[in-house]
């Protein structure tokens, strides 16, 4: 039956509006297949889409923006695949609101070395990632996202994502001006939140197991600069909780760090690195030289309970650390009070001030166990440390 | 500039009467440095303060049907002692508070950490409770309380991102539904920092420093509660439970962190009026003959819950829900440690039992040096058996 003019009229419309939204950029419900090395070098958007980049990658460049919503990305990292999203030139990517499972193949599990392969990498451009989900199907083997030393970022805004299983997540290497917000990283190895650069602000993030019962702190920041760390939940972080080293203006305030196996944090000026920091010394080597040196660091109203040591800080001038709790358990008193001595526990700091802190002795987990010196707060005093 | 209001309107002269009745009209609804409130303040129309400090050394208020009371990024100092018992009640009426800071100083007043106190600040009767922002301080433990509703139903309650400082008793909503209260930061609350009785409510986001002030008190206590949610909450060395219910029925206890408690990190013990009294919660209760809900339908999803004494234990349950959680202790040794999370000792009369996707991890050990070899894994935290770490 031959369509009516009418109806010929139509059809050329919508076919016409489609093509347009095409062109414009935008897709629909669809399972599209990414080639490798697909060059994004005009703006390009996926919508409510499926990739499948088991195979394939963006390489965004030319001042492009690819923004991806709403859409499921299935991508595989391996070392003939070492990267998923490379941003380039003055690019920029956007994602919010996606499902990203990657497919670790053929990395051999490393958990004390860094990854060679990551799902985001910059070189030049910016990057804003909001309400996405990422996950991995091996621990140990691939990382997030990282940016490189040798070409300053900014402005990388990274806000309400989930990261699980990656062997280290943001690594924010000469980039300033960032924001890591309310971001919930779970049982990710190595660095999870690595800054090196100015004005950033790491906020409202929960980490759990920092790590991964291997080897990697919650924070690092190294080499920065009025960095603003306040209202983070860490939870049994493997090392350290809050890292700093070799940083200015630091501001450490109202977070909580819950059942790390050693400090929940350590403040440092020179790389005095034990072997299990090993990875924060390569990171800080591969950056140009910059003064030693630590000065006006602020801890403040921090909630540290059940972790090994409480604060440890070594070359600082000018800490600042008041109204924090520490709750910490120890076997006897001659080793609580050598514990919480600040004259072994902060090494060539000056400018010192230390007010309104406070000790709880944590509550036994032996079965039938004594509880008598748990029961009360005793101030945390400025040197001698802590008698119960 | 003082203001003074009392309760002595009618003694007063005209001349009097006059001069505070057009203080009265600057006075409501309009900011003032400062004002001191003495006696019994009835509140019958709508009041406001605005940036204004409140002497309430010797006066409170009551509001009364018709009556709302709203104070607004104002000061508020006020004593409590058995002749100025409260600081706001309310028979009816509504109450709205935002962004104050509110010093209670306690006098006259024994301390008493193992019994209800008897002086709740805010005893409320019915209508509405808006409370946003609000930093509530009293300078003596174990004496006052903050709020308490009673018998009469009371619904909507907005409690939000208050700061709620050595109470003892926090938010007692006997018989309240559909209340909201979330953001809030309890510090040392001693007795139980949020009591409910009633339905649909909902607790999130709140952080619980010391509940119980290292002598007795719960997070949060349900007792005859329905269809209440409890979620993203920080509860931090409590000196009893973290979280306590009884006669609880469709409750959701999701995404939680509860660490080092004394005690149990959650118990559901089975519904016993004998129970409700020895853990003197009966004080809490409204005073009307109470017949106690079973425990049915009730989901524990996606808490981590470390370094309390115990994990998780229930009496007589039906469908429990358990999945996704992560629980942290640390044993002496692993016979010890299978014997304590084993739920055939923990859950012994729970019936029709989700129990799936559950992690067990050891904590890590406070003793320098001690070994942490058996706390490098996660592991499953088996329905039966208890966990045994190979």
């Amino acid at each position: 039956m031959e369509l009516s003019k009418h109806m010929k009229k139509r059809c050329f419309c919508i076919i016409s509006n489609l093509t347009l939204l095409m062109m414009t950029g935008l897709s629909y419900a669809q399972t599209i297949v990414i080639h490798p090395n697909t060059i994004i070098s005009f703006s390009k958007t996926y919508n409510n889409a499926t990739l499948d980049m088991s195979n394939g990658s963006f390489i965004i460049k030319n001042n492009a923006t690819l923004t991806i919503n709403n859409s499921s990305i299935v991508g595989t990292l391996s070392p003939t695949n070492p990267t998923l999203f490379t941003v380039d030139g003055a690019g920029s990517l956007v994602m919010n609101t996606n499902q990203v499972n990657i497919t670790a193949t053929n990395i051999a599990q490393h958990p004390t070395t860094q990854s060679l392969q990551y799902v985001i990498q910059v070189a030049q451009g910016k990057v804003n990632l909001s309400n996405n989900t990422f996950t991995i199907n091996q621990p140990y083997t691939a990382g997030f996202l990282i940016t490189t030393s040798s070409i300053p970022t900014t402005g990388i805004q990274l806000v309400n994502n989930n990261v699980s299983n990656f062997h280290g997540v943001f690594y924010l290497i000469s980039s300033d001006n960032a924001l890591i917000k309310n971001n919930l990283l779970n049982t990710n190895s190595y660095g999870n939140i690595v800054v090196m650069g100015s004005n950033g602000t790491i906020t409202g993030n929960t980490i759990s197991f920092s790590g991964n019962d291997r080897l990697g702190n919650s924070m690092d920041i190294i080499n920065s600069d009025t960095m603003n760390i306040s209202q983070n939940l860490l939870l049994t972080p493997t090392c350290h909780g809050v890292y700093v080293l070799n940083s200015n203006n630091v501001t450490i305030d109202s977070n909580q760090i819950f059942g790390g196996i050693t400090y929940a944090i350590n403040l440092l000026s020179n790389p005095e690195f034990e072997a299990q920091d090993e990875y924060v010394h390569k990171l800080a080597a591969s950056l140009p030289a910059r003064p030693l040196g630590a000065t006006n660091i602020v801890v403040s109203n921090n909630f540290m309970s059940q972790n090994r040591y409480g604060i440890a800080a070594t070359d600082i001038t000018n800490l600042n650390v008041f109204n924090n709790v520490f709750i910490q358990r120890f076997s006897d008193a001659v080793s609580r009070q050598f514990w919480t001595n600040n004259s072994i526990l902060l090494q060539n700091v000056t400018g010192l001030l230390w007010t309104n802190n406070i000790y709880k002795e944590a509550f036994t987990q032996d079965i039938n166990g004594d509880n008598s010196q748990s029961m009360t707060i005793v101030p945390f005093p400025q040197t001698g440390g802590i008698v119960l | 500039m003082q203001i003074y209001q009392t309760g002595q309107f009618r003694k007063s002269s005209y001349f009097s009467k006059c001069v505070i009745a057009t203080f009265s009209f600057f006075m409501i609804n309009h900011a003032f440095a400062n004002v001191v409130i003495t006696g019994n303040q009835n509140i019958n129309t709508a009041t406001t303060y605005n940036n204004t400090t409140l002497d309430m050394s010797n006066g409170r208020f009551t509001i009364n049907t018709g009556g709302t009371l709203t104070i607004q990024n104002s000061t508020i100092n006020v004593t409590i002692s058995p002749s100025n018992p409260f600081f706001t009640a309310m028979t009816n009426g509504s109450l709205v508070m935002n962004n104050n800071i509110v010093n209670v100083t306690v006098s006259g007043i024994t301390p008493n950490p193992n019994s209800q106190s008897l002086y709740p600040i805010m005893p409320i009767q019915q209508g509405s409770v808006n409370l946003n922002g609000n930093t509530f301080t009293t300078d003596t433990d174990f004496t006052v309380s903050l709020l308490q509703t009673n018998v009469p139903a009371t619904t909507n309650f907005s409690i939000t991102n208050n700061t709620i400082k050595h109470f003892h008793g926090g938010l007692y909503l006997n018989n309240s539904s559909n209340a909201t209260v979330s953001g809030n930061t309890f510090w040392n609350v001693s007795f139980s920092n949020i009591y409910n009785s009633g339905q649909l409510n909902n607790f999130n986001n709140n952080i619980f420093y010391f509940p119980g002030n290292l002598r007795l008190g719960d997070a949060i206590d349900l007792i005859n509660a329905t269809g209440v949610n409890i979620q993203n909450n920080i509860i931090s060395s409590s000196s009893n439970y973290g979280i306590y219910i009884m006669g609880g029925q469709n409750i959701s206890i999701d995404n939680n962190k509860i660490v080092d408690g004394l005690s149990y990190g959650i118990s559901i013990p089975t519904s016993s009026l004998q129970k409700v009294n020895n853990k003197s919660l009966a004080q809490l209760l409204s005073k009307k003959k109470l017949t106690l809900l079973s425990n049915s339908n009730i989901v524990i999803n996606n808490n981590y819950i470390s370094l309390n004494r115990y994990g998780l234990s229930g009496g007589v349950i039906n469908q429990l829900i358990v999945t996704g959680n992560t629980f942290i202790q640390r044993f002496s040794d692993s016979s010890i440690r299978q014997y304590w999370t084993n739920n055939d000792i923990l859950l012994p009369s729970a019936s029709n039992v989700t129990w799936a996707n559950n992690l067990y991890k050891e904590a890590f050990t406070q003793d320098v040096p001690g070994d942490n070899s058996n706390a490098l894994s996660f592991v499953t935290f088996p329905q039966h058996g208890g966990v045994f770490i190979p």
